[in-house]
């Protein structure tokens, strides 16, 4: 099997990467692979569609494996739900080859473009959090391929240590090539979603918490320009299914053509880009039919947005906080970022039900905040008091987000790493699997 | 294709070329056979055909090389068949020129997979398609038959030999209807070229097999693939002998 030379970034775009390809298109080819980097003592790491913001998905110096064309749909039972497909196959093909028959994946990050094996080893969550967990919940067993070039079939009562450590990976326990795994049923093909206003973090928060799993899907969008009485109001959005099918094609992704300025999004734009999306929904709410993809994948319609933060990428910072803590502790790091000056139009906030399945999974009970950073000066301070925050009110930061963290900080948002690391030693005794983002952590 | 029910069989179905085209023919509805080595791989193409296009698929074990096991392989062949019988052949190897120049079991190899391979089962073919009305015989051939290169032609060779022959089979089962296509593809976005230096303008996998089946519904007799190929192809036949030894392309 052969190598390629490429250069990449992932999501956030802020370190190009050189690597060693590889593109295995069956089990046989992966074996292979990792045979040669075993033998050659090259870190390897298997990636899908680079759709993580920070390093998760780069591997620096090291070989990678391009996982797009290990896509096929292994097993589905139309009775039951359950589904067998390989880690390249996307969210889109999923919502495209089983919504007609009433099925949808159980769990799905904000896009679509993401790969099956990105979900399983960052242990993705979605908007339906509070109800059905995150995608590790619904997984019945992993198949991957060992340091050693073997195949393993890992489920909870096989190699239950093996399973745990793989959901939410992070790609360093070995390659998957094939995962189980139960969807969920969807009665219709739209929501019927309900807008409200959110005047203030305080109130934001409350209304999260006490409509926590009385909708199907929630998610809110936070107005990051907003200050004092105002900070932290944002649009609420909670949906259930609609009750009848709607008419719905998607459509091609448009482009962000590159003569776009690295500008486009500072804080004037954001301001005003703010107030308007605030202004759009009136003062005693909107209810709105969406179809579901629509609603899930807000931000598919343009293929590459992340181009209108410039040459330079962007961060993104993700945090979760229990719920106790959550409204000081969220107030602060809006605090943190006026005093910084720095603002995007991407902020997410959502509630989480429980801790997830994995060593390192990300999910707890508690409040969960996402925030885009324009790349400055400025940002990667803003960043590293945010993580303090985080790290004294007893939140985590999600790896499949982060560039910065350092091991400290990481090992105490993740007590579980020990566990993580000694499955890792045994299973893997040759450090094979690694990547930018395990090296940087120590893990 | 007619609105007659098609059974293609696939020689080469883990590739991702035979499996892109087995993909392309299933959404039209057809029967597939996939025929090819790796029988754990071919199972798992044939589930992903069958949930995607909802068409029936089976695997048949096929070596190229074991040309005893061709008599029963057609047997199989038949017996799932319905309807008119559709071949598309995607099977080679190409082991590296430095090798072949001194090892003469790769030469073997190479001659015994890309030409003898394919004479002896279209040779138990012809049957088949004296009796029924129609259908296609499509094999991926390469342009390197177009001229001996310094760089590749053990490979090359076995190539031209493989036209030369499709060209007579051609006019051979010309009076049964039987539709003879040979596809000489440049550069394509396979395994067997990832990682090659020099690649220019490689098409996907999907776009070739979208291409072929055009082509095929046209009836063409020799395609190239992508079409500039052709232009490229005609320049490097046209270059006199005397000139042509003492370039190293
Ligand atoms: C617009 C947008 C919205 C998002 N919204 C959410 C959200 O709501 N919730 C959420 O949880 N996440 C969200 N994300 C993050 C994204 O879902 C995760 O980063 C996901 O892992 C990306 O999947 P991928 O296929 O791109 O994987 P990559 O980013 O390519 O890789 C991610 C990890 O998976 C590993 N991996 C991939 N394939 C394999 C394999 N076959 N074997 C072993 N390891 C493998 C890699 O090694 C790496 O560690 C969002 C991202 C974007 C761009």
């Amino acid at each position: 099997m052969k190598w390629k030379n490429i250069a990449y970034t992932s999501w956030g775009a802020t370190t190009e990467t050189e690597v060693q390809a590889g593109r295995p298109e069956r089990v046989r080819d992966v074996i292979n692979y990792v045979e040669q980097s075993a033998k050659l003592e090259t870190h390897l790491l298997a990636i899908g569609a680079c759709k993580s913001y920070g390093d998760a998905c780069l591997n620096e110096d090291a070989n990678v494996l391009l996982m797009e064309r290990m896509n096929r749909i292994l097993d589905f039972d139309p009775r039951s739900g359950e589904i067998t497909c390989e880690p390249g196959v996307t969210f889109n093909e999923l919502f495209e080859l089983f919504l007609d028959k009433n099925w949808m994946p159980p769990v799905t990050p904000g896009t679509g473009y993401a790969t099956i094996g990105g979900a399983v080893t960052n242990d993705v969550h979605g908007k339906n959090h509070d109800r059905d967990g995150s995608f590790g919940d619904h997984i019945k067993w992993i198949e991957l391929v060992n340091s050693k070039g073997e195949i393993m079939r890992v489920s909870a009562r096989k190699h239950n240590d093996l399973f745990r450590a793989t959901i939410a990976g992070l790609g360093l326990t070995g390659v998957i090539t094939a995962v189980n795994f139960q969807m969920k049923e969807a009665p219709t093909n739209a929501v019927l979603v309900r807008y409200k206003r959110m005047n203030n973090i305080k109130d934001y928060i409350d209304r999260l918490i006490k409509a926590r799993g009385q909708y199907e899907f929630s998610v809110g969008w936070i107005d990051m320009t907003a200050k004092g009485k105002n900070l932290g109001r944002g649009i609420l959005e909670e949906a259930n299914f609609a009750d009848t099918n709607i008419e719905y094609k998607r459509l091609e992704p448009k482009k962000i053509p590159k003569i776009i300025p690295g500008f486009a999004i500072n804080r004037l734009t954001t301001k005003i880009f703010n107030n308007r999306y605030y202004h759009r929904i009136p003062e005693k709410g909107l209810d709105k039919f969406v179809p579901l993809q629509k609603f899930l994948y807000p931000l598919d319609n343009w293929k590459n947005w992340n181009r209108l933060y410039g040459k330079k990428g962007f961060y993104q910072m993700q945090c979760v906080l229990p719920d106790k803590t959550a409204e000081l502790s969220i107030t602060r790091i809006l605090g943190a970022c006026h005093t910084a000056k720095i603002s995007s139009p991407l902020a997410v906030i959502k509630t989480m039900g429980s801790e997830g399945a994995g060593r390192l999974s990300f999910p707890m009970k508690g409040v969960t905040l996402a925030l885009d950073f324009p790349n400055t000066s400025r940002t990667l301070n803003v960043i590293r008091n945010i993580h303090e925050i985080v790290a004294t009110h007893g939140g985590r930061i999600y790896l499949a987000k982060d560039n910065v963290l350092d091991t400290a900080t990481f090992r105490k948002m993740y007590p579980n790493y020990r566990d993580f690391m000694n499955t890792k030693d045994s299973y893997d005794i040759i450090n094979l699997f690694s990547s930018s983002l395990s090296r940087r952590i120590e893990l | 294709m007619s609105k007659m029910q098609d059974t293609w069989l696939i020689l080469g179905a883990s590739s991702s070329i035979g499996r892109s085209f087995a993909s392309e023919v299933a959404k039209k509805g057809a029967r597939i056979l996939l025929a090819g080595r790796d029988k754990d791989d071919l199972e798992r193409t044939a589930h992903d055909i069958e949930i995607r296009y909802g068409v029936p698929v089976r695997v048949i074990l096929f070596d190229a090389q074991d040309f005893e096991k061709h008599d029963l392989f057609i047997q199989v062949v038949e017996e799932f068949m319905v309807g008119r019988l559709n071949v598309f052949a995607c099977f080679a190897v190409m082991p590296p020129q430095d090798q072949m120049n001194h090892d003469f079991e790769a030469i073997q190899q190479t001659v015994n997979v890309n030409y003898l391979g394919i004479v002896s089962l279209y040779t138990k073919l012809t049957p088949i398609f004296e009796q029924q009305d129609g259908g296609s015989i499509v094999t991926l051939s390469s342009v390197a038959g177009d001229r001996g290169r310094k760089k590749n032609f053990i490979y090359g060779s076995t190539k031209a030999a493989l036209n030369t022959y499709l060209s007579g089979l051609r006019a051979r089962l010309h009076e049964f209807g039987t539709h003879v296509m040979t596809i000489k593809p440049g550069f394509m976005d396979t395994a067997m070229s990832w990682g090659h230096p020099g690649m220019f303008l490689v098409a996907s996998p999907e776009e070739a097999a979208t291409a072929f089946v055009k082509a095929i519904k046209k009836g063409k007799d020799v395609m190239y693939f992508p079409f500039f190929w052709w232009g490229i192809m005609t320049i490097i036949k046209s270059i006199p002998e005397r000139i042509f030894k003492k370039m190293s392309i």
